[in-house]
């Protein structure tokens, strides 16, 4: 109990270190995280549009509002912002096939740990963070959801088990990269995938959201705590929406260990 | 046991080959022919502890590959590994504690961080206590001489300040065995100076044991005690360097100084002419004939001087390179 206390104490001091080294080099060149955010301001732009053209026309998503809408977009920023935030997880392809993980590899502690917490793209994350949680801060009021710790508390659970579906999702997508060393195709696919978020899943058909839901449950990183506080979520989902996140993650471990016994340093 | 034991050390790549042109690019898009490269062919050897080996062999012999497995960067295809008692591609992390890994051409360094945020860091990772970290990192400053460069980006140091900084990164935990492979890649010959002095104190302090591969002999012949020599995935030598001039070649060069300018053409019965100019030139004989071109030397030409060398050493382990093939 004790070792592993300790344990856990070093992987929480190595990841702040982590993080205060990427915010680090970020301030050393301040021009590139000013452009950087401007780049996602513009992506941002466009997804707000949609946002804009829904509570201009009073249009209902479903049974959803705008106002409830807002909170939906908002979770779907902010979460775009926590891909963005994982570097060390988007660096992964290009550094298997540079032969990049070789030091990492030998320094002690879990190697899945250091690559995937070893860099934070702040400049990416900022903006997405930023905005999504005014939005939904600000949907929430909109929707008068009370402010109670259970609320909030059920809120961020589901914020949670998204990220974690997000650090999932995105390490199995970047670990194909041991099978078909070339991800072009397979990080445009994932990148659609993960814009099917952008509006609550209720906007799409049945089998669509049944796909979303449970073959490929993406629809899982962003609506589920939405619909957590607005009581939208039915008792399967509810379980389901616990379950994924744990499996996602196993299922991520697992292929990250079948990937490194792949891993041949760029020799192969 | 303390030290480095290899059995039958095998590591196979697989690959495809392609011939030029569009026809076999089509083809190879409904079968390709796997192709295997025996990177390391049943290697054995064993380095006691506190011995520093060197690893020489042409490019592509498996010296990296060697090192990566010996590290646990890569598994083997076959073959037992035992460092410091340690199995390396089982990655404990008492095993990593006690070895660093440092390659010329990677960097553990954070680039737009003077080195010192990196060494931080490896504190951290390393769980090195506030004095030791102060205590070693003093010592190896010190050794190389790099205090007014602490507080630098790492992406403003020059090759030969970065790879010193890359070096104290990874001796901060004091390992106690080292793999460097090409430490001295790409540096001049005062910073490949400094390093080789460093790893000679290092091991001198620490008893660490160290395995080093490179392609400049001056840093083998200057470290190590033993040269272990691998080509093509098979270990074709281990002794010491001189060994290998003594064994494997039998050739000699026979310097001469001329009394009275001696034409080259004149040269080339007696044997190759290495080098030539009026007043003196090189001759190289095999080792048996040495006594004879002598006696027609001073029979044909009025000899000043004659000395005689034993063939360069990177002839020696050229041929030694050739033998593996």
């Amino acid at each position: 109990m004790r070792g592993r206390l300790h344990e856990l104490k070093w992987y929480v001091k190595v990841a702040i270190h982590f993080g205060k080294l990427s915010l680090q080099s970020t301030m050393e060149y301040p021009l590139d995280f000013a452009s950087g955010v401007c780049v996602e301001l513009a992506y941002m732009t466009i997804k707000l549009v949609y946002l804009y053209v829904v509570l201009s026309a009073g249009m209902k998503v479903g049974s959803m509002t705008p106002d409830m809408v807002i909170i939906f977009v908002g979770t779907y920023i902010f979460m775009t912002g926590i891909w963005m935030l994982f570097g060390g997880v988007n660096n992964i392809p290009g550094q298997v096939v540079r032969g990049d993980l070789d030091l990492l590899m030998t320094k002690p502690g879990s190697l899945q740990f250091l690559q995937t917490f070893g860099k934070f793209n702040f400049a990416l994350a900022f903006p997405n963070v930023a905005v999504g949680t005014i939005l939904i801060i600000g949907g929430w009021r909109r929707c008068a959801i009370p402010v109670t710790i259970s609320h909030i508390g059920v809120f961020i659970l589901y914020l949670a088990a998204g990220i974690v579906l997000t650090y999932s999702f995105g390490l199995m997508a970047a670990l194909l990269v041991f099978w078909v060393t070339s991800l072009n195709a397979v990080s445009t696919l994932y990148a659609a995938l993960w814009d099917y978020n952008n509006m609550p899943m209720e906007l799409y058909p049945k089998v669509i959201k049944q796909i979303g839901t449970f073959l490929i449950p993406i629809f899982l990183v962003t609506n589920w705590s939405g619909m957590a506080v607005l009581g939208k979520l039915n008792p399967v989902q509810i379980i389901w929406g616990i379950t994924v996140p744990g499996l996602a993650l196993l299922m991520a471990r697992t292929m990250w260990k079948a990937g490194i016994k792949r891993y041949t340093s760029a020799n192969g | 046991m303390e030290g480095i034991v290899v059995k039958n050390l095998s590591r196979d790549f697989a690959y495809y080959e392609k011939e030029a042109g569009m026809k076999s690019s089509v083809k190879n898009l409904f079968h390709r022919a796997k192709q295997i490269r025996h990177a390391v062919k049943n290697l054995s050897f064993e380095i006691q502890k506190g011995e520093i080996v060197g690893f020489l062999g042409p490019n592509g012999a498996g010296k990296t590959t060697t090192i990566k497995m010996l590290s646990g960067v890569l598994y083997p295809t076959s073959g037992e590994v035992q460092v410091n008692g340690y199995v390396p591609w089982e990655r404990k992390k008492e095993f990593k504690k006690q070895f660093a890994y440092v390659a010329g051409q990677k960097s553990q360094l954070w680039i737009n961080l003077p080195a010192v945020d990196s060494f931080a860091l490896n504190k951290s990772i390393y769980e090195i206590s506030d004095t030791q970290y102060r205590q070693t990192l003093g010592e190896l400053v010190e050794l190389f001489g790099v205090q007014e460069f602490l507080k630098v980006q790492v992406r403003r140091l020059s090759l030969g300040e970065r790879m010193k900084m890359e070096m104290i990164a990874a001796l901060l935990h004091r390992p106690k065995v080292i793999l460097l492979d090409e430490p001295t890649i790409g540096l001049d010959f005062i910073a490949q100076n400094n390093i080789r002095e460093f790893l000679k104190d290092y091991n001198r302090n620490n008893g660490a044991t160290m395995l080093l591969t490179s392609h400049y002999l001056k840093d083998i012949e200057e470290l190590c005690q033993r040269t272990m020599v691998i080509s093509h995935g098979n270990l074709v030598y281990d002794g010491t360097l001189e060994q290998i001039q003594d064994v494997f070649s039998n050739r000699r060069i026979l310097n001469i100084h001329w009394n009275s300018p001696v034409q080259k053409e004149a040269l080339v019965s007696l044997g190759t002419v290495k080098s030539w100019e009026p007043m003196r030139a090189a001759i190289e004989v095999d080792d048996a004939a040495v006594a004879q071109t002598i006696h027609r030397l001073f029979a044909m030409f009025s000899v000043g001087d004659i000395g005689i060398d034993a063939a360069p050493l990177e002839e020696s382990i050229a041929r030694l390179y050739e033998q593996g093939a």
